[in-house]
């Protein structure tokens, strides 16, 4: 442990004295979160100037869904299709639209729509509740395109509700019920009515339900820098690999990895003085590149722990990479060549520099043997899905069978010259 | 012990035993074996066959608390360039299990010995190649070693850096009664510092003695005659009955004929009139003055620097 200790240390004074290259190191993957947001943002956010159109059915929905969609076409960057070619669309030629990735969202209406909410039945429970009305999705659609199309959904449907429940209709209602209507019924319909007319809460008569196409996987979608600061993070991660070859490569040059051979100190010792200091600085690394994205981004993280649990074993794959590809390469030339290939490799197909989600499948599945994209997948189920501790065991477990084979190899395959 | 690498003996049926508080020289022509005879001695690497013991204790590469008695200065500049001198002996110190205080003292009493202690500071990679192979030196003895194995530690030095480490050999041998094993190509180094001399080649010894007792052995001196290998046997017979020729031999480069005389000076006139006599043409003659450049060429064939 001692040999350890020693090794950690005199690995960190000589990092001390190359700070140009640690700084590299920081910044390189601080350059990409910021170039590749500014020149990839309309990836995520839809130009103002170009209208929507979003194909819609309402096939037997009515009257009340016909003036739900009338609302949404007046809405500024909306353009609602009832029919293409002629043809008025049904819930299934919209999925199917939507599938082809032709439409970022497409909207369906239950049949019946109108008649449940004119329903006299509809707040004593003659009606089932809440009225579902479908948003399907694109899985290639980042958040920000779809998510202002599901809140003027959402705020057109609360006017039809809010219509429904107005004064005139809720006479209506209370006139088709007649006496019978008990005190206590006709209260809540009195505090409901205010409550649509007044602070615009409508209650849940009516939601809508978010679904991918038929056959897709159910995802969320990242925001810009939500995409960028994890994928950037994990990217400049694994160049660590690059500096660690470099460290082992002088050290057998100068002879001093020899001395070492000489000294009573067995390889497994060595090889983990040579990852501490670096995993260190991979740790840090990752603090800093989050800590950019909340101070600077306004990134919310959600659960430090659990960002940590991913971190842990990320910042050790990467090391443990670096270290194996030390002990596997015949030259500094090669082993910097193979590390830099396959850093650049394993970024792409793990979504470090393209997001996976608009990937095609194939690629996506690809992907998936990538530690890249498990560290990706699980800082992101933090910062997007919102998920905590429990929601992060599998990328973090992933993580580390990958850093312990990485490691094992390095430790495996070491040599002192 | 015998080491292989695949196909190649490279240290092949060696025995040897130094004793407590030798200066014990290796010499050797390059790939005649002498560092891997070094790296199984200091435990880098185990041998294929055999074992070498330090006071009854076998040397691996993974017997700790042996080599924790064992210091190596390698022949490469084994330091980081980028720490300091004393940041480099504390580091090396640290690795041989010293800490604290005993770590303090040891680094500053190496470096002092080295004459280094006012450079102690700088980076190594600022020092000169002298004062580098001095620090090289004393990363080998921060931790007091029992046996010190230095390997050709006066390559590429100035004068003043190996009068330096001769000091220090001399020094380290009258005050701590250390053993040292010494490689090198240089004969001046072996005859001044060296008990005995091991002559290395092809894996194997084949002279040991002390540096008189190798140089006696040639006796006057060797006179290295370049003839014609279909003539050779006859030429040894006309030489052979001469009587100011000790012995007649041929040459390891089995190329040459190696006569041995009480002078080589006096005795070459009748070696050449011998041969006149016999009517056998020579292609060349050589006259080995009695040292030790003399004795390594006469049992390898070899310049101590081929």
């Amino acid at each position: 442990m001692r040999a350890t200790f020693a090794i950690t240390i005199k690995e960190l004074m000589l990092l001390r004295r190359d700070l140009g290259g640690l700084i590299t190191l920081f910044l390189m993957p601080l350059m990409f979160i910021v170039v590749f947001s500014l020149a990839l943002g309309g990836l995520y956010e839809p130009d103002e100037a170009e209208s929507l159109e979003v194909p819609v059915s309402t096939a037997g929905a009515g009257e009340a869904a016909a003036r739900a969609v009338e609302r949404l076409d007046a809405v500024d960057g909306l353009t609602m299709l009832r029919q293409i070619d002629g043809q008025p669309l049904d819930p299934a030629r919209v999925a199917a639209l939507v599938a082809a990735a032709e439409y970022p969202v497409g909207i369906v209406f239950p049949e019946g729509f109108t008649a449940a909410l004119d329903d006299p039945r509809l707040l004593t429970g003659g009606v089932d509740l809440p009225l579902r009305v479908t948003a399907i999705v694109d899985p290639a659609a980042s958040a920000p395109v779809t998510a202002p199309i599901e809140a003027a959904l959402r705020g057109a449907l609360q006017q039809e509700v809010g219509r429904a429940l107005s004064s005139a209709g809720v006479e209506a209602l209370l006139a088709g019920l007649g006496a019978s209507l008990p005190a206590e019924a006709r209260q809540q319909l009195a505090a409901m009515q205010q409550a649509a007319g007044g602070d615009g809460q409508a209650p849940p008569l009516v939601t809508v339900d978010r679904q991918v196409p038929p056959g897709v996987e159910r995802e969320q979608f990242p925001s810009t820098y939500q995409q960028n600061v994890p994928s950037y993070t994990v990217l400049g991660v694994f160049f660590i690999a690059t500096v660690m070859i470099t460290s082992v490569f002088r050290e057998r040059t100068s002879g001093a990895m020899r001395r070492l051979r000489a000294a009573p100190v067995g390889r497994a010792p060595i090889v983990l003085g040579k990852l501490i200091p670096y995993y260190l600085i991979n740790l840090v690394q990752i603090v800093i590149m989050f800590a950019v994205g909340r101070l600077i981004f306004g990134l919310e993280l959600g659960s430090v722990p659990a960002l940590l649990v991913v971190s842990l074993p990320l910042a050790l794959t990467a090391t443990g990479l670096g270290m194996a590809i030390a002990n596997l390469a015949r030259s500094e030339t090669q082993g910097i060549g193979l590390a830099v290939m396959l850093v650049l490799t394993l970024a792409a197909l793990g979504g470090s520099m393209v997001p996976s989600f608009i990937m095609p499948e194939a690629m996506q599945l690809i992907g998936r043997v990538t530690p890249h994209a498990w560290a990706i997948q699980g800082f992101q189920d933090v910062l997007v899905r919102g998920q905590g501790l429990g929601g992060v065991w599998l990328e973090a477990g992933v993580l580390s069978i990958y850093a312990v084979v990485f490691t094992a190899v390095g430790v495996w395959r070491f040599r002192f010259e | 012990m015998t080491h292989r690498y695949g196909d190649l003996t490279a240290v092949d049926d060696l025995s040897l035993e130094i004793a407590r508080g030798e200066v014990f020289g290796i010499l050797g022509p390059n790939g005649a074996g002498k560092s891997t005879l070094i790296s199984i001695m200091s435990g880098m690497l185990a041998p294929t066959a055999g074992a070498v013991t330090l006071g009854g204790s076998e040397v691996t590469p993974t017997a700790h608390a042996v080599k924790r008695r064992l210091g190596v200065v390698p022949q490469d500049l084994a330091l980081y360039e980028a720490l300091s001198g004393r940041e480099n002996l504390r580091f090396f110190g640290r690795v041989y299990g010293l800490s604290g205080r005993r770590l303090r003292d040891r680094a500053a009493a190496v470096l002092d010995v080295v004459g280094l202690a006012d450079r102690a500071g700088d980076a190594a990679g600022a020092y000169s190649g002298g004062m580098k192979r001095r620090l090289n030196l004393a990363a080998g003895l921060i931790h007091e070693p029992e046996l010190l194995m230095l390997d050709e530690p006066t390559v590429g030095v100035d004068p003043q850096s190996r009068a330096h480490i001769f000091d220090n050999v001399e020094r380290m041998r009258r005050e701590t009664g250390m053993t040292i094993v010494y490689t090198t190509h240089y004969m001046e180094e072996a005859e001044r510092l060296c008990d005995r001399v091991a002559i290395v080649d092809h894996g194997r010894i084949v002279a040991l003695d002390t540096p008189r007792g190798l140089i006696q052995s040639l006796g006057g001196g060797v006179i290295q005659l370049g003839v014609d290998a279909a003539q050779r046997e006859r030429a040894a017979q006309a030489l052979a009955p001469l009587r100011s020729v000790r012995g007649v031999a041929p040459g390891p480069d089995g190329q040459s004929l190696n006569v041995e005389a009480a002078s080589a000076q006096h005795t070459l006139v009748d070696v050449m009139q011998a041969l006149n006599a016999a009517s056998l043409p020579l292609a060349s003659v050589r006259i080995l003055e009695p040292n030790l450049e003399s004795v390594f060429l006469r049992f390898t064939g070899r310049s101590l620097r081929d």
